[in-house]
């Protein structure tokens, strides 16, 4: 199972609270720090430890939660004797969302690369409100076109063009709904090492309650995950009523979706309604919570709030990076084979970090990069390559058999990200510590752990220099030193001191040397651009900089 | 009366080790004994030991004066068998044959006859022992000497062991019993006038072989205080007998070696120690013969390696495939060449990296990064600052000494950036 990066170290948390205080403030700023501070909490703890007043809190919080920088739960607690428990607002600091705010250029150069200027516009509108429905999104860009010079361009407009436009970003993931504020909260992440084994609770205790609560709390979640991407009918061009309209357009793919219901209340079957009781839902069923959201709307259409995709965003990224590396390793022949299979795979994945593609066949990639490129975007021996790939020592591919499809093949995504990373690693480990650094870790990489003096002899170092770079691996975090005692009382003279290099370690410290780096140069271009003549040319190679620092944190952090 | 007069001799004071007397031979200055045991070591407590005065008088002095004024009595005991007639007025003399002065008395001639008897023994037995030069038992060696008895054979013995011309050395067949050896020639001159104490030290030497040994170690075998064994290896020192090698594995330690041998792999660390220290110049001087090779070649084994070195002779010291495999593994471990195991023979192959490790990288271009190309070139900030840059990087935060807006490297990194 690939470890989800966590962007959750001290270097981040600065990182975020200098990017939001750029862009909304001093105010926000603290709240996000008590956040960040305290964790998840409600309204009311909030007041009391941000000290802030509640008109700062409450103005400050609906900016924030608008930009997705905090996100809003719904807890639930379960009932008790005397009736149905409270319930109350929890909200928390969405400490991934706001570090994006540095990626927000690539964003917008990917979409303008991929499918021009609108779809552009249109990804820059949602990243600057937040979120905004259909009509303001279009609104927005169709002002953002005017303001490019472009006003006849925008007046004689086809609003089909657009919505089509935005149909087909939000069936390739990069747009979403926003989700409902009245979500459960997540669960609680247990570390692995924490998870205990239960048995199976007894029928009517306690633990069946709270198992079967978190139970509807994930299928609760889950009615979101179905609607994420589907398009609401008033989007679908068709005109309203028609039963084909009322199926929701559903990104090609094996999960199954659940159909929207018709809009407008009225045409609900009164039996249906009637057999509902009143605060009820039933399990599992995105018809029911829709039915109610029409049902209390009335005739008006769903409101539907949407917002820019960060994930999909990242995911692209991920997929270029493991392009360019394996062309790089190997060929570009290669290269092309295994973008066809992460364009296969595209449809299977729920988040940015998955472990491995799913068992895909020579057919299925073949077809990928014939959608995607033309006949001509497909290698002459897409089996053979695939088939070679999965020889090679890394272990990048699996071999799964065959199938109807042909020899069936596997991708370990995280074993060539981890290859990327440790590349990149490398080559900071050199730089910041000299040549005889990279050497002595890699031979403790390879080797394990071993002695001070086993290392300045197997790395042909004298034992001074070997000494100084071990230290100062040590102290920078890349490197942990362990002590073998012969004695109980550990005394210096009679204690074995073993060297050992881990590669996650040594990348977990990286990626916090990487937020701190890009705190440091943020913090510098705001002194510079805050200067009464500020220097253009250092302010764009600040910028320029902090733009390439953080196409190495996606890597080190995203992924 | 003859038995009185034995009697009286035997009355006489004894030497301290004196247990064997030849009944012939009245020189008592080199009465050496037979080993009591078979160990080497006994021998060297128990022979060449002045013989203590006792007095004034020598303890020759004290017995020859006492035999002098009997051996009258004796020779007259015997005279009546086969000594000739004394004249009256002329000295006596112990035999006609080969004594040409006529005025030597008996006495000194006797001592030249023992003496020449004793040297031709001393002949025999080292000519047998150079005949057979992994050594001979006592009892292979009684053979080669005929006509000899038991008493000249262990003074001779005794006589060419305390001169180092013989050596004894315990059978390595046989614990329990030992052989007798001949000294390599020089050997004599080498170990003249050395002690037992310094022969002690100096075979404990010996025995550590190439290795050496520690003189803690050699106080611990030899039972010899520490200033003693000092100054028997710096005599032994002058003498160039052993020569001292510092340990590249304990520096502060000082091995000892016989001065002939070369010290081991182990203490001077192979072919990359120099004479004083470890030879980095050497090691990279070798690894970049090494790479560039590999580049021009493509594919590389490590027999090709080995053989392109000795070719070139880049190396003066033969260099083993152990050793150049630590050079091809440190480049490796540098990233600069990939090692691949070939199915074809099952050896590994190294070629250049289709990927090798990246010059630059976006965290290494910026300050905080400590970029390489300012490292090496030098063009904004000296090696010490650049040393320092990893030292402050964990210090850095706003409004503190140092922090992003005031930071020096910043500054200086902005700088070039404007030219």
């Amino acid at each position: 199972m690939a470890e989800p990066p966590v962007a959750s170290s001290p270097a981040a948390a600065r990182l975020a609270f200098k990017l939001i205080e750029d862009g909304f403030g001093p105010v926000a700023r603290d709240v996000i720090a008590t956040l960040i501070e305290h964790g998840t909490q409600q309204y009311g703890e909030l007041l009391r430890a941000s000290a802030l007043s509640a008109a700062q809190l409450r103005h400050a919080l609906l900016v924030l939660v608008q930009h997705n920088c905090v996100n809003c739960y719904l807890k639930e607690e379960p009932p008790t004797m005397r009736g149905p428990g409270p319930s109350y607002f929890l909200y928390e600091a969405a400490l991934p969302n706001i570090l994006q705010i540095l990626r927000v250029p690539r964003f917008l150069t990917h979409m303008f690369d991929e499918h021009g200027n609108d779809a552009a516009w249109m990804v820059f509108s949602l990243i600057e409100h937040g979120r905004l429905r259909w009509d303001q999104l279009a609104q927005a860009v169709r002002e953002h076109v005017a303001g490019d010079g472009n006003e006849a361009e925008a007046e004689h407009a086809d609003p089909d063009k657009l919505r089509n436009l935005f149909r087909s970003l939000v069936m390739e993931r990069y747009i979403e709904r926003v989700p409902a504020c009245t979500l459960p909260p997540p669960p609680q992440q247990v570390h692995p090492n924490a998870r205990k084994k239960k048995a199976a609770p007894k029928p009517g205790s306690e633990e069946e309650t709270e198992l079967l609560r978190g139970q509807q709390e994930a299928g609760v979640r889950q009615e979101y995950q179905q609607v994420r991407f589907s398009i609401p009918v008033e989007l679908m061009g068709i005109g309203q009523g028609s039963a084909e309209a009322g199926a929701s357009v559903k990104p090609a793919g094996k999960r199954k979706r659940t159909k929207e219901p018709i809009t407008g209340g009225a045409e609900e079957p009164a039996k249906k309604r009637g057999r509902r009781k009143a605060g009820e839902a039933p399990l599992g069923c995105a018809e029911g919570r829709q039915q109610d959201e029409a049902t209390t709307a009335g005739a008006a259409t769903e409101v539907v709030l949407w917002r820019a995709n960060y994930d999909e965003f990242n995911r692209r990224f991920r997929n270029d990076t493991i392009i360019r590396l394996l062309k790089d390793k190997f060929s570009a022949t290669t290269a092309q084979a295994v973008e066809g299979m992460l364009l296969a795979n595209a449809r299977y994945e729920q988040t940015a970090q998955p472990a491995e593609t799913v068992m895909l066949s020579v057919n299925d990639v073949s077809g990928a990069l014939q959608r995607k490129h033309g006949n001509e975007g497909v290698p002459e021996n897409v089996a053979g390559v695939l088939r070679h790939l999965s020889e090679d020592g890394l272990m990048f591919l699996d071999s799964c058999g065959s199938g109807p499809g042909g020899e069936q093949f596997k991708l370990h995504m995280p074993k060539v990200l981890q290859f990327a990373r440790l590349h990149d690693l490398q080559a900071a480990i050199r730089n910041k510590f000299g040549p005889h650094a990279i050497r002595i870790w890699r031979l403790l990489l390879l080797n394990g752990q071993m002695e001070q003096k086993q290392v300045a002899e197997l790395a042909m170092v004298p034992k001074e220099e070997a000494r100084e770079a071990l230290y100062a691996m040590l102290q920078a975090g890349y490197l942990t030193l362990q002590d073998v005692p012969r004695t109980n009382d550990r005394a210096p003279s009679r204690t074995f001191y073993t060297w050992r290099a881990s590669s996650h370690v040594t990348i977990a410290r990286m990626a916090n040397d990487l937020y701190r780096a890009a705190g440091n140069l943020h913090e510098r271009l705001a002194h510079e651009v805050a200067k009464p003549k500020p220097n253009s040319k250092r302010t764009d190679a600040l910028e320029a900089s902090l733009l390439e620092l953080d196409t190495q944190l996606c890597l080190f952090s995203d992924v | 009366m003859q038995l009185r007069e034995l009697i009286a001799v035997e009355a006489l004071p004894q030497a301290p080790y004196a247990r064997h007397r030849s009944p012939r031979c009245n020189n008592f200055d080199h009465v050496l004994l037979q080993p009591r045991s078979p160990s080497p070591w006994s021998l060297f407590y128990t022979q060449n030991q002045p013989l203590k005065k006792t007095g004034q008088l020598g303890y020759r002095q004290h017995f020859c004066s006492a035999f002098r004024s009997t051996a009258p009595l004796i020779r007259g005991a015997a005279s009546h068998n086969s000594t000739p007639q004394q004249q009256p007025g002329q000295q006596q003399h112990c035999c006609t044959d080969h004594c040409s002065a006529p005025h030597e008395t008996w006495l000194n001639c006797a001592d030249r006859k023992c003496a020449a008897m004793s040297k031709r023994v001393e002949e025999m037995i080292l000519a047998a022992c150079r005949k057979h030069p992994e050594g001979m038992l006592d009892t292979a060696l009684e053979p080669e000497l005929p006509g000899v008895t038991v008493n000249d054979r262990a003074e001779a013995l005794n006589s060419l062991l305390s001169s180092h011309k013989l050596q004894i050395l315990v059978n390595p067949a046989d614990p329990h019993s030992h052989i007798y050896k001949a000294s390599a020639v020089g050997d004599t001159a080498r170990f003249k006038g050395l002690t037992a104490e310094d022969m002690l030290v100096y075979q404990c030497i010996q025995a550590a072989g190439n290795m050496g040994i520690w003189t803690r170690d050699m106080k611990q075998r030899t039972n010899l205080q520490q200033p003693k064994i000092n100054k028997i290896l710096k005599a032994l020192e002058e003498r160039s007998l052993v020569k001292s090698i510092k340990s590249v594995q304990n520096a502060s330690r000082k091995v000892y070696m016989l001065f002939e041998l070369d010290p081991a792999k182990e203490l001077t660390g192979g072919p990359w120690y120099g004479p004083d220290a470890f030879d980095s110049e050497f090691i990279t001087v070798l690894q970049e013969a090494t790479l560039s090779y590999i580049k021009s070649k493509g594919d590389a084994t490590l027999a090709d390696i080995v053989r392109f070195i000795t070719e070139t002779g880049i190396s003066k010291q033969a260099l083993q495939e152990d050793d150049v495999e630590r050079i091809i593994n440190t480049l490796d471990y540098d990233g600069k060449i990939d090692s691949m195991e070939d199915d074809d023979d099952g050896l590994p192959h190294y070629r250049v990296p289709l990927m090798p490790i990246p010059d630059t990288t976006a965290f290494t271009s910026i300050p905080c990064g400590v970029p390489s190309a300012h490292r090496h070139a030098l063009t904004w900030c000296s090696v010490d600052v650049l040393m320092a840059l990893v030292a402050v990087f964990n210090e850095c935060v706003e409004g503190g000494k140092i922090s992003p807006e005031s930071c020096q490297y910043y500054s200086a990194w902005l700088e070039q950036l404007d030219y």
